[in-house]
């Protein structure tokens, strides 16, 4: 076991392997309040990369509604009751990893995931928490009656659990974006991965006999291209570009502005201890206690700068250039005058500006040059 | 805390070792010389006599994960050569046949260890003490005995429109997928990965590897194997030629001296890779061509 440094949970941990960031960091911000669950991500990327044999049930990219649903099912309470109750102090995690949990003859803590686990992805689709008394009604933000469609994908982690597991050294992240991938000349479908990972993102083709995830549509970042489940959001939830260390901020990097800017993004379980990429906007609607489980301690912090995002020109420039380009936003501005956010590539050419604030147009209802009438203008 | 873990790592290891030890100073297989032809069957009429030595084995607590219980405590291992082929009938209780590789299943195999040089590390080997491996796994047996084992026979009651680029009409048969645009779907396969192939030619699966973490499917296959499951027991036969010109031949042959290891899963446990009972090294005399 190496020492390394996970900014996440604000200490030093025990990982298998010593530190090794690569040159660049794949990660993505998904803004939760904007997802409808319509499963376009999930249909862009199953008609991309798993429409072979054996990968009828996978799902590299999926939707589930919280709390109830999971895919694998009940994948997060699962290793969350593994773990058992793990203290926060402050931005300090005072628990345990499940690197520094797993028992003596593992290397990570984790459990094989069933057959019957992967067969529910719809499984607690739009079901509510709690209830309403009668008479009762929902006040804002936070609802008493609650869910949300919660989107995932690999969160290509800077100490992933299913390379820390592989006994064979068959997978490996990639030094120049960071990018998690299985060796698939290499893997001989032990499984390990699949037992490891705590996020349910490493699946075992039975056809083909080897395990396979999500790898980042790395052919299109290759090219400066955002993955497929992030260009084919109609919400427009998503944001996908490179994330740097605390210590090496880029402000106007859009990922490290949500991240380490602002903190209106999060990571996902970092409790778990593998420094993910993925990072959520929190839902404003649901109950804190349930957020800063699945969120970390930056759960009001984060909350309370979005919901001043209306207030916060940067901020509100930088989501509205959300889904409007396939290019990778490498930097951002934002131009007070015009009202309008441009999004830069790695050549520092602009690839995209939209305006923060459509214009309003008022009609009047009677149209003299016509001579109509106007109704249910919109 | 971190004391208390050196201690309860170290603790199986010790065990284990003593158990090896113990079996090693015990154990030695003649291989008999028989005037005949070898075949790759644990039917064969020839393995009805000769010696026969029971292994041990002994939990795996050197690479995580480990396997502090293994469920097969031991093989039964009887081995001839004809001076061209040497072959080890190898035979176990196991209560559940496991062939099948689900998401969540697993199948039995075994596996025997010989070193490429002099000697290798019990650790599969070492850095420039490389070992050979000949590893027999049951879903193989399943894909030349049955079929392989394609959607159309892991679920039977699936049934799939369509597979973009896929030739043929549903179940799509994966042995018709022969053109590049389906092909790149079928990732293992493409890279010659021999657990995706779905024309297997045996049962056994030639490596090589340098320690743990290292195992590679050695380039070149030169053995086979074939197992049988009955009466709640696995029979199987791994043979290779003595010689085949392969760097990674063992320096074993008629008359020789030479160090083998052995290694079984229980599938029905969901031992696979790591998670396995292991041997200490068994010496294999061969016998003299011509010996009695």
């Amino acid at each position: 076991m190496a020492t390394v440094k996970n900014w996440q949970i604000g200490r030093e941990m025990e990982y298998p392997y010593p530190e090794s960031r690569p040159q660049r960091q794949f990660a993505a911000v998904f803004d939760l309040n904007k997802c409808i669950g319509c499963q376009t991500c999930t249909m862009a990327c199953k008609t991309t990369w798993t429409v072979g044999k054996g990968q009828e049930y996978m799902q590299w990219n999926n939707v589930e509604s919280k709390p109830y649903g999971g895919y694998p099912m009940g994948w997060d309470v699962r290793i969350l009751d593994k773990l058992g109750p793990q203290p926060w102090e402050g931005g300090k995690y005072a628990g345990e990893t499940i690197f520094e949990a797993a028992p003596t003859d593992e290397r990570v803590l984790g459990y094989l995931k069933e057959e019957l686990d992967w067969s529910h992805s719809n499984a607690g689709e739009d079901e509510p928490a709690g209830s309403l008394d009668t008479g009762g009604y929902e006040t804002m933000p936070t609802h008493k009656l609650w869910f949300f469609y919660f989107p995932r994908i690999c969160m290509h982690c800077t100490y992933p659990a299913c390379l820390a597991a592989c006994p064979r050294e068959a997978i490996y992240k990639r030094p120049e974006d960071g990018i998690v991938l299985v060796d698939q000349g290499r893997c001989r479908g032990y499984r390990e991965c699949v037992r490891a990972c705590p996020y349910g993102k490493v699946l075992f083709n039975p056809v083909l006999r080897i395990s396979q995830k999500c790898i980042g549509c790395y052919p299109a970042v290759e090219q400066g291209i955002q993955p497929r489940c992030v260009t084919s959001c109609i919400g427009k939830v998503r944001l996908m570009g490179f994330l740097s260390t605390p210590d090496d901020v880029k402000p106007d990097r859009p990922i490290d502005f949500l991240v380490h800017v602002k903190k209106v993004a999060l990571p996902l379980y970092p409790q778990l201890g593998l420094e993910g990429n993925i990072y959520y906007i929190p839902p404003v609607n649901v109950p804190k206690e349930f957020l800063r489980q699945m969120f970390g301690p930056g759960v009001d912090q984060a909350i309370e700068t979005y919901l001043k995002g209306k207030d916060d020109p940067e901020l509100l420039g930088l989501l509205h250039l959300f889904g409007d380009t396939k290019e990778i936003i490498e930097s951002f501005k934002t131009f007070r005058e015009s009202g309008e956010a441009a999004g830069y590539d790695k050549k520092e050419r602009e690839v995209v500006r939209v305006p923060i604030k459509e214009p309003d147009y008022l009609r009047p209802f009677f149209d003299a040059a016509r001579q109509v009438y106007r109704h249910n203008i919109s | 805390m971190k004391a208390q873990r050196t201690i309860l790592t170290l603790l199986p290891l010790m065990l284990a070792l003593s158990v090896s030890v113990a079996d090693a100073q015990q154990k030695s297989l003649t291989v008999r010389y028989v005037n005949s032809a070898v075949p790759a069957d644990p039917g064969w009429s020839g393995w009805e006599t000769g010696p026969s030595v029971e292994v041990t084995l002994a939990p795996q607590t050197v690479a995580q994960p480990y396997l502090l219980s293994p469920s097969i405590k031991r093989l039964t291992v009887k081995a001839v050569h004809n001076g061209g082929w040497i072959a080890f009938l190898l035979a176990w209780k196991d209560a559940t046949k496991s062939s099948v590789m689900y998401t969540d299943t697993f199948r039995d195999a075994v596996a025997l260890m010989v070193p490429v040089g002099k000697s290798a590390p019990i650790r599969m080997g070492g850095p420039n003490e490389r070992a050979l491996i000949l590893h027999w796994k049951a879903d193989w047996q399943e894909d030349i005995d049955k079929t392989f084992q394609d959607v159309a026979q892991l679920y039977p009651n699936a049934w799939l429109d369509w597979y973009p680029f896929a030739p043929g009409e549903p179940p799509y048969d994966i042995r018709h997928w022969t053109n590049p645009e389906a092909r790149r779907y079928l990732t293992g396969w493409v890279l010659g990965n021999p657990r995706s192939q779905p024309d297997k030619r045996t049962a056994a699966e030639e490596q090589i590897a340098e320690g743990f973490s290292t195992l590679t499917t050695n380039e070149r296959q030169s053995a086979v194997g074939k197992g049988v499951y009955a009466n709640g027991g696995w029979r199987v036969v791994i043979a290779r030629p003595l010689v085949t010109g392969d760097p990674n031949d063992p320096a074993w042959g008629p008359g020789k001296v030479v160090p083998v290891a052995f290694a079984a899963w229980d599938g029905g446990e969901k031992e696979i890779g790591a998670r396995k009972g292991i041997s200490d090294w068994i010496t294999a005399k061969l016998n003299p061509v011509g010996a009695k």
